[in-house]
């Protein structure tokens, strides 16, 4: 269960966190493209209805699948062009219904971590053994096909109940993308182990900043780099980290596509940025800041 | 692979750069992004609500004057502003047109008989969502009562079909199919044509983009104009660039002139549409171009 008075620690201000990351740099960047799949008919959800529209929403369901036919391709191109790979959020059924895009994020050295099976299937009233089941399948169906652990999970439709993140650890997850407070990485005390909070950076999310706040392109990477900015300058007193959550059924669409472009040739501008992947990050945390912190 | 029901719709499901399955559209040479303008021409009647939100539906107490009236800019003023651009600039666009909303479209006549340009049935009005059809037989009968509707009042071939609201029920696709209807513009999943498979048959699913539309960008999203146009030109830019490699693409521009056709937002449009009408690479196509570029020898691809 969340306990709300020990999971976070009260900020103790800039100096009590770590002050650079490896090579001497300040600012962290990763990639978190959502790679995702939507069910056109799932099991209902007594939380929440997976579509706005009665089946078939063929007008949401479709902009989803346009992620997976044409989006993705125009977002690992403009990756590759950048020469940035970061941790894909995969939904572990992507491993079965698109593995030429999965194994593409895989020939590339992405890392791959958990975001549930489908889009469309909710943790929202599961119990806790359904739950705890549910990651560990997630988690087996991205390790078969990758070959590597999954240490990282972002909850299927940022959706919860009171021991998601127990459950996490349980699967041998050792940081999460959910909780939303800091610019930085965050400890999280369960009662039996510690995770770690990587920022995701919600607001610079490609769904919440155009979809949800109405954003054009243009505005978006204006935001985008307003945020960096700031942070690369507060970065000199406590290293920081900018995710970057995309969804490619939205920039990858040609009429956002560009705007990535302009944020990730602002990202390259900087030498005191380390463009690493979500486990990088956890990796130099547990090692040079906690290394004494008991973890799954 | 597990089998569910949206994957046995599709023989292709990837525009995979170096991995194209599918024969490429044959659009007309020096082609490197083909606009497709899509101007939706809708009826909304006072009383008509539909069951669930949708975009651009009366959302007022009854009797919703203003809202109501404010559509009718897109069967008026909107329109004659969008006819001088399409015959100043000289380009063919698609009319996806409402039956309902016909009565109302005789000063435009000649517009919508042009052969330059395509018509699409868009259904009965905005607010006859095709998930309220109690079953295959009802929802047959409102098909073919549009169909027969567009035929006879304009007396020029409806060549698609774009179901009101993009809304649909279980039988939509087979119902059409068996109505004899040759493509669809019912799904924002691709840039390119494909083939659909319903048990009546296959359809041709040609390009559709909602998220790009001004309904969504300008009408929900709240975007402001120019913002919206400098994105679309920016992605049109995007296409060019990108075609020596992956090949033209399709962009697909929905528009409403109850919308886009307001004079604040017009002007603008009426330059970037210019503009783009004078890039070198970009084609206008409309659903009858889009056909033949996919269907070189009448058969979907």
């Amino acid at each position: 269960m969340i306990d709300e008075r020990t999971l976070l620690a009260p900020w103790t201000g800039y100096e009590a966190e770590p002050g650079t990351w490896p090579g001497g740099k300040t600012l962290a960047f990763w990639l978190a493209p959502n790679i995702e799949y939507y069910e056109i008919d799932p099991a209902p959800n007594l939380v929440r209805a997976p579509w706005p529209r009665p089946c078939p929403d063929l007008q949401n369901w479709s902009w989803r699948d346009y992620g997976n036919r044409v989006g993705v391709w125009r977002c690992l191109e403009l990756f590759d062009r950048h020469g940035l790979k970061g941790s894909v959020s995969l939904n572990s059924a992507m491993c079965r219904h698109f593995p030429d895009i999965v194994q593409a994020f895989v020939d590339r050295g992405w890392e791959l971590f958990c975001h549930g099976q489908y889009n469309t299937r909710y943790l929202f009233g599961r119990s806790p053994g359904e739950e705890r089941e549910d990651l560990a399948s997630a988690c087996r169906e991205i390790e078969n096909f990758c070959g590597t652990r999954v240490r990282g999970l972002l909850a299927p439709a940022l959706t919860y109940t009171e021991t998601t993140l127990e459950s996490a650890a349980a699967c041998g997850i050792d940081y999460v993308f959910d909780l939303c407070m800091a610019d930085a990485v965050v400890p999280l005390r369960l009662p039996a182990t510690t995770l770690l909070a990587i920022p995701y950076s919600i607001e610079l999310n490609d769904f919440f900043a155009v979809v949800a706040g109405g954003l054009s392109a243009t505005t978006y990477v204006d935001r985008f780099r307003t945020q960096f900015d700031q942070l690369m300058a507060e970065s000199a007193r406590q290293a920081k980290v900018v995710g970057l959550p995309l969804h490619p059924y939205l920039i990858g669409m040609p009429q956002y596509i560009w705007a990535l472009d302009r944020m990730l040739a602002h990202v390259r501008q900087h030498d005191g940025v380390w463009c690493t992947r979500a486990r990088d990050i956890a990796d130099h945390v547990w090692r040079q800041v906690l290394p004494d912190t008991s973890h799954p | 692979m597990t089998a569910y029901p949206d994957q046995s719709w599709f023989d292709v499901r990837t525009l995979r750069p170096d991995r194209v399955p599918r024969p490429a559209p044959r659009f007309a040479p020096g082609c490197r992004a083909a606009i497709h303008l899509a101007v939706c021409l809708e009826a909304y009647p006072l009383g008509a609500r539909p069951p669930f939100p949708v975009p651009g539906a009366l959302d007022r107490p009854h009797p919703d004057l203003a809202n109501w009236s404010q559509r009718k800019v897109a069967l008026r003023e909107g329109l004659a502003r969008i006819e001088a651009l399409l015959e100043d600039v000289g380009i063919g666009v698609s009319f996806v047109v409402q039956s309902q909303a016909l009565d109302e479209l005789s000063g435009f006549l000649p517009l919508l008989r042009d052969p330059r340009h395509a018509i699409v049935a868009g259904g009965a009005h905005a607010a006859a969502l095709h998930s309220t059809f109690a079953d295959a037989e009802a929802e047959m009968l409102a098909i073919h009562a549009v169909l027969e509707r567009l035929r006879g009042g304009l007396g020029v071939p409806v060549e698609a079909w774009r179901s009101p609201s993009g809304v649909h029920s279980r039988h939509t696709f087979a119902v059409l199919a068996r109505a004899g209807v040759r493509a669809v513009l019912d799904l924002n999943n691709d840039e390119l044509p494909f083939a659909i498979k319903t048990e009546a048959g296959t359809l041709q699913a040609l390009p559709w983009q909602h998220f790009s539309s001004d309904l969504h960008c300008l009408g929900v999203c709240k975007q402001p104009v120019r913002d919206f146009l400098n994105d679309l030109s920016e992605g049109i830019a995007w296409l060019i660039r990108e075609a020596p490699a992956a090949g033209p693409r399709v962009l697909t521009l929905p528009v409403h002139p109850w919308i886009i056709g307001a004079p604040h937002r017009f002007r603008p449009f009426a330059q970037a549409l210019r503009a783009w009408a004078q890039t070198p690479g970009v084609e206008f196509v409309n659903v009858r171009s889009l056909l033949a570029a996919a269907e070189p020898d009448g058969r979907p691809a």
